[in-house]
């Protein structure tokens, strides 16, 4: 079954421990600027969650790349996959995706989005208080995505 | 059954984000788009990627012929509308075609705006990039050229200037007012980029400076300017901004503005036409105004929501947010939504400046509110920021920190975590 990178904040210590584990899997460098997922931490209200691309069903990075680079997996399910021969780094999906999870990175010249490390995120497997699982994309995992994307949309749309 | 009959002109970024609302909606309609280029389409955001020799001509296209017959739309392409009348639901093309529809979606797009009060002959010759035929054209001029005088110090101007200028050729640019990107940045950013542009390529920038007079001299062209300085040039250029296509557009049935006006959902002021893309005005979220917003991911959005509601479905546009992002000589530039103070305006500015990485940030406040950020180099946070001044929302913990760009975004993170 299609698995998708599930976050519990509750769980979450912002240890930041997946944005090196991210880097030094991409990059070979533990270097969290170069992270496709980022713990943030409100430290007034001792809260922190980590963020990396929601794998969007209706994309926006998707629908404004000009050449197609940013597009949907047709090898794997839930994942918006990043062809960086494709891509000419005209950074249109950066503005486009409203969380930040699509970044230009001027230090390697690439679109930085998670791609779930191929299907083995090592985010995962790094993070020491279960916040980030790999689960099985089931229904009741879908809703509760699904309600957590209300939320942001909600939280973004309110004064508009 | 007859099925519905959509006609689309146009051949960009809104035309087929329209096609590809209205089949993924499982629409049966008969769709059939005009375009006056003899090509599938292409993205003009790539035409100065193509100029720099990035990537071949063949990396504009993001459609191919596949693309039409997969999406079952007949094509008309190499013609120009010539009238429409929409009283008659009817648009005449130049090889004497007349399409009937049912509802028609205008998505023509933007031209570069032409100078003005030159000699007509020599107006004729000048270059501008906007389709693939202008990079061509713009390729082909500047392989035996010395010097090349571009009128405009706008973010093409500066791409083409960038993309042609060698050691061999000069190009000196001929710009208006006393900084360049003067529709874009403020004046320091302005002057940081130019320093970039100077140091890095042999393009000369003339400030305050505006053209008088150009005639032929020997093959090429003398350039008098206003201050009575003079320049040779083998090449002219121009980048002065982009007007619609809309000279076909009966003034009389559809209301047009600066562009073809349109609601909510983008609907123009005749029941069954819609706009959507460079020709569309429509309400700008930011500023609130009814004003002509040229970009991409504009055209990309409302060609989505036009294809939707052309289908049936109400689908709102929640409105225009001016916004670029480019690399200009090596250096990332972002501009979003309101980005030029004006005295009286009540904006209040917050900027931040590292001169040692080369980074210039500039947020604009209404209020608490963000209404517009300028970023320069550091622009990771660009997506965040976009949707923040489209959502109208202050930054937080402060806009001091959210201009440095230390604190990413969190606040909106907070608020829909918490709802507070």
């Amino acid at each position: 079954m299609a698995k998708v990178l599930m976050i519990h904040p509750d769980k979450c210590t912002g240890c930041r421990n997946c944005e090196l584990a991210c880097s030094f899997e991409h990059e070979g460098q533990f270097r969290p600027g170069a992270s496709r997922v980022q713990a943030y931490t409100w430290e007034r209200e001792g809260m922190s969650v980590p963020m990396m691309c929601q794998q969007c069903d209706d994309a926006a990075c998707v629908t404004v790349c000009p050449t197609g680079a940013m597009h949907r997996s047709t090898t794997r399910a839930n994942l918006v996959d990043w062809d960086e021969s494709t891509c000419i780094r005209c950074k249109m999906c950066t503005i486009a995706c409203p969380f930040g999870n699509a970044r230009y990175d001027a230090a390697s010249s690439a679109i930085f989005k998670c791609d779930t490390c191929q299907g083995a995120p090592e985010c995962v497997a790094f993070c020491p208080n279960g916040a980030l699982e790999f689960v099985d994309d089931e229904q009741q995992v879908r809703s509760r995505k699904k309600a957590y994307a209300a939320k942001f949309k909600e939280a973004f749309q309110e004064v508009s | 059954m007859i099925s519905e009959r959509i006609l689309i002109l146009g051949n960009s970024a809104a035309a087929i984000a329209a096609v590809n609302a209205i089949r993924a909606r499982g629409g049966k309609q008969a769709i059939a788009m005009v375009s006056n280029e003899p090509c599938t389409a292409y993205s003009p955001v790539l035409t100065t990627y193509y100029l720099r020799g990035e990537i071949p001509e063949s990396a504009l296209y993001f459609c191919d012929i596949g693309y039409y017959r997969e999406h079952d739309v007949s094509c008309h392409f190499g013609t120009a509308v010539i009238a429409l009348d929409a009283a008659a639901q009817r648009v005449t093309l130049d090889d004497g075609t007349r399409l009937d529809y049912d509802k028609l979606l205008i998505a023509t797009g933007a031209s570069a705006k032409r100078v003005t009060g030159l000699d007509p002959e020599i107006a004729a010759e000048v270059r501008y990039l906007r389709t693939v035929a202008d990079a061509r054209r713009i390729r082909e001029a500047a392989l035996g050229a010395k010097h090349i005088v571009m009128m405009g110090g706008g973010l093409v101007s500066l791409q083409v200037a960038g993309a042609v200028a060698r050691p061999d050729l000069k190009v000196t640019c001929v710009v208006a007012s006393r900084q360049i990107l003067s529709q874009n940045v403020d004046a320091t950013c302005a002057a940081l980029v130019c320093g970039h542009v100077e140091r890095s390529a042999n393009i000369e920038v003339l400030f305050g400076a505006s053209v008088a007079e150009i005639t032929r001299s020997g093959g090429g062209y003398r350039v008098c300017l206003d201050s009575g300085a003079e320049l040779q040039a083998d090449v002219l250029a121009a980048g002065k901004g982009v007007s619609p296509n809309i000279e076909f557009v009966d003034r009389a049935q559809i209301a047009v503005d600066q562009g073809i006006l349109v609601d909510e959902h983008l609907r123009t002021t005749f029941g069954n036409v819609w706009a959507a893309g460079d020709v569309a005005q429509g309400r700008n979220r930011v500023s609130g105004e009814v004003e002509l917003v040229a970009n991409w991911i504009d055209a990309c959005e409302q060609g989505t929501a036009a294809g939707a509601n052309m289908a049936g479905e109400a689908l709102a546009f929640p409105g225009s947010v001016a916004e670029n992002i480019t690399t200009l000589f090596g250096v990332q530039v972002a501009a979003l939504g309101i980005t030029r103070s004006r005295e009286g305006d009540g904006l209040r500015e917050v900027t931040y400046l590292d001169e040692a990485r080369g980074v210039y940030r500039r947020l604009l406040l209404r209020g608490e509110v963000m209404v517009g950020a300028t970023l320069l180099r550091d622009v990771a946070d660009v997506g965040v920021l976009r949707g923040a001044i489209a959502a109208g929302r202050e930054p937080w913990p402060s806009a001091k920190a959210a201009a440095k760009g230390h604190v990413r975004y969190t606040g909106l993170f907070k608020a829909a975590l918490t709802g507070r």
